[in-house]
């Protein structure tokens, strides 16, 4: 499964959102469409667990899961989890 | 009275903040040698979560600022026993909410009074005008630690729960 695709499987599951995930295009404002920061950490960690990495903690941030493309660009960068301590 | 051996005299209790990366690690429940088996238990997960949703919900909180109201952990000879921390930084009244536990083991030999004692000194040093917290109605261990440290009744907390609240100068009177 695409990473976008897995994205979106993790926010349908775990985001709590006011809309569906498919009638969200890659650039919409998940904020807008219901996430909440309680949400968020599910769907942080429940990406964690799927994809076997970890965001750093600078990547914590609101700006990190405003979107579906903000969250891939997110996870290109993080960092497998046995690469951590 | 008490038989304790100094080496267990509950003023040894040390808070240690956390960061993100140990709430996180306590959330994914990796754990860490100086963790003992009962942590984490709910109630540190709980506050570890807030930490991490106040960072995503804020594209300014990893800062410094974030640590005197982050959680801490309860150190206790040499071992993580427990959390005490704010719930959030203080609302614009200048109060905020506390939380607390010990891993159960330890529990009613005054670790946790001596925690929320320093933390509450803390706040108190920083500022806050008033200390917030809830316990439910049948905890009365909990209730007894906000006694202890000179906390009153306020009213009704959270989905019915007791509300308790200590002024900077309450505990000064106390």
């Amino acid at each position: 499964v695409e990473l976008n695709g897995v994205v979106r499987d993790v926010l349908a599951d775990h985001g709590n959102l006011a809309v569906e995930v498919s009638d969200l295009a890659d650039d919409d404002d998940l904020y807008r469409a219901g996430l909440s920061s309680h949400a968020t950490v599910s769907v942080m960690l429940a990406l964690e667990e799927r994809l076997g990495l970890e965001f750093t903690d600078e990547m914590l941030q609101r700006q990190t899961f405003a979107s579906v493309r903000a969250i891939r660009a997110a996870l290109d960068a993080a960092t497998p989890t046995e690469q951590r301590g | 009275l008490t038989t304790a051996a100094p080496q267990s005299d509950p003023s040894r209790v040390v808070l240690r903040p956390i960061d993100l990366t140990v709430a996180r690690a306590v959330l994914r429940n990796r754990r860490s040698d100086d963790w003992s088996p009962g942590y984490p238990a709910q109630a540190d997960r709980e506050l570890c979560e807030l930490l991490v949703q106040r960072s995503v919900s804020d594209d300014t909180a990893n800062g410094e600022a974030l640590e005197l109201f982050s959680p801490h952990q309860v150190v206790f000879m040499g071992k993580v026993v427990g959390s005490v921390g704010c719930h959030r930084p203080p609302g614009a009244d200048g109060s905020v909410e506390i939380g607390y536990g010990l891993v159960p083991e330890l529990q009613e030999r005054g670790l946790a009074t001596v925690a929320v004692a320093v933390l509450v000194r803390k706040l108190f040093e920083a500022g806050i005008a008033a200390v917030l917290a809830c316990t439910e109605h049948n905890n009365l261990a909990s209730q007894a630690v906000l006694r202890h440290n000179n906390f009153q009744i306020a009213g009704e907390g959270r989905d019915g729960s007791i509300l308790w609240c200590l002024t900077s100068s309450a505990q000064e009177l106390g």
